[in-house]
């Protein structure tokens, strides 16, 4: 299933599906759990660290998923150094996860909607991935599954401080809840600074595309709540969801006053990104995202063809990223080699397209 | 300008680096900044460090003292020095152990000490019939202080009935 996985760009989260997907690429639902009285693991021996992970897999197969909700086993330290890059350039691990340690272990389904990452910063992480505005319904999955894991597994829960996490800032519900935006209207009028510091205000935290520390590239951004103890889960979905429906109206209003205001500038900066796109010879991958957010722009307002790569926008932002790359050319590639791969997989994937 | 360490060849690698506001400048030879190996990249900071920040959080004037420095969890043998170090507890007892000292950090991460969210189902009803009392305790106040009166009322009828029902065993 790894392999399968690893050679491809696609995810359940890049589907250009669900509500409002030309402004929201996906939702996510991450509950972190942890086993009773086990040491958490920062300070787990090996001993401790493997019953944890005997405990959970043992648990997964116990819930005898069947067909396209069967979850496949896996320790990360099995995995090639560059197959685990591209799971995290896929999200369905993180970049803690990917560091040292013999008893880190990940769960995932045949479409990557499920994953559960085993003694990553808590015991368990289990994560579920929806395309489009879907935070209720992945929170849905996520809870079937909580529950269902719930029956074999013995969770530590304390009735008035909630889930005990490893981490006292996720401790409570353990759910973080992240919306990921594709924004490049709010940038350009530059409205997105201001939108997103009213955000911090309310409890939520924003970053760039690949979580904590990294820059917001391609216009991408990440939303999650901050609190965890003292709401319900069902109040931060909903404050979430309610929040990304005003970015994207106010997204939708800043497309509107650029289509008015400078539609030129908006067609030139669309065109220009997709002869880049299409004629460079060398390409880095944050060179690629923001020229993708461009020509994504510029096919949503219509100056672009529309079937262009609207549909595909999600799957060619995991496929310009470094180790997917390495991966699709076939074998492993200094930067400068990459950003030359990277220019060529452009410049085939839209002649292609443009013939066709 | 010459390079600073060999004194012979033209500097052609400048490096300027701020540590902690301190200002350094090098100038080097080719030849010698790779001798030094001298990285043009950031140090690499160990994940870990990030941590130091919520450290701030478990800071209590309280937690300054010996005594609860020294304090260990009876079930992993952590100490609270080491949870505050890491901003990571040692395992789920930690939590009941230290709650003292644990209260005032959770109210200033999440303005609350208190979960409202999802139970466990193997908890048993007792539980969950508190926690849908407090649930529409706190959905009444909220009414009340919107000014809606008719929907108070409709809240304060479901807790009566709730707290007769969870009085006669009835759930």
């Amino acid at each position: 299933m790894i392999e399968k996985i690893v050679t491809r760009p696609e995810s359940n989260w890049t589907k250009a599906e669900g509500p409002h997907h030309h402004i929201v690429l996906s939702s996510r639902i991450r509950l972190a759990r942890n086993l009773k009285e086990l040491p958490m693991p920062a300070f787990q021996n090996e001993t401790t660290g493997f019953t944890v992970l005997e405990k959970i897999r043992n648990a997964a197969q116990a819930l005898d998923y069947k067909g396209g909700k069967k979850l496949y086993f896996y320790r990360l330290h099995e995995i090639p150094a560059l197959e685990k890059q591209i799971l995290l350039e896929k999200h369905l691990i993180s970049p803690e996860h990917r560091q040292d340690g013999v008893n880190r272990g990940l769960l995932i389904n045949e479409d990557e909607t499920i994953s559960i990452m085993i003694n990553e910063e808590d015991h368990l992480r289990l994560q579920v991935f929806y395309p489009g505005l879907q935070l209720k319904e992945a929170w849905e999955l996520a809870n079937r599954v909580d529950d269902d894991l719930e029956s074999v597994l013995e969770y530590a829960f304390h009735s008035r401080k909630g889930y005990l996490t490893a981490c006292p800032t996720n401790v409570g519900t353990g759910l973080r809840a992240s919306v990921m935006v594709h924004v490049p209207a709010l940038v350009i009028t530059q409205q997105a600074g201001n939108v997103f510091r009213s955000l911090g205000q309310l409890g939520f935290t924003v970053r760039g595309l690949y979580g904590e520390g990294t820059e917001a590239t391609g216009n991408l951004y990440q939303i999650s709540n901050q609190i965890t103890l003292g709401q319900t889960e069902g109040e931060i979905i909903e404050n979430l969801t309610t929040l990304t429906l005003q970015i994207v109206e106010k997204e939708e209003k800043a497309r509107k006053w650029l289509l008015k205001e400078c539609p030129l500038q908006i067609k030139d900066r669309a065109g220009r990104a997709f002869g880049v796109l299409q004629n460079a010879a060398i390409l880095n991958s944050q060179e690629a995202l923001n020229y993708l957010s461009d020509v994504r722009l510029g096919a949503d307002l219509g100056f672009l063809n529309k079937d262009l790569l609207k549909n595909n926008l999600c799957e060619l932002l995991v496929l310009a990223q470094p180790a997917f790359i390495q991966r699709y050319v076939g074998k492993v590639m200094e930067a400068q080699e990459r950003d030359v791969a990277r220019a060529q997989f452009f410049t085939d994937k839209f002649s292609k397209r443009r013939s066709s | 300008m010459q390079c600073e360490r060999c004194q012979k060849k033209p500097a052609n690698v400048h490096i300027t680096q701020y540590i902690n506001g301190q200002k350094t400048e090098k100038h080097l030879c080719e030849q010698c900044a790779k001798e030094e190996q001298v990285s043009v990249k950031f140090p690499k900071i160990p994940l870990y460090s990030l941590n130091d920040l919520l450290g701030v959080f478990f800071n209590e004037p309280l937690i300054s003292k010996k005594e609860v420095q020294e304090d260990t969890c009876p079930n992993c043998q952590v100490s609270y020095r080491q949870i505050a170090e890491l901003g990571r507890m040692g395992c789920s007892e930690c939590y009941g152990h230290f709650s003292s000292y644990l209260e005032p950090a959770l109210r200033k991460m999440h303005g609350a000490t208190i979960h409202r969210g999802k139970i466990p189902q193997r908890l048993g009803t007792s539980l969950r019939i508190d926690r849908e009392l407090s649930n529409l305790k706190h959905k009444l106040r909220q009414a009340v202080e919107k000014e809606e009166y008719e929907k108070a009322a409709v809240l304060r009828d479901q807790i009566k009935e709730l707290e007769r029902k969870n009085a006669e065993g009835q759930v």
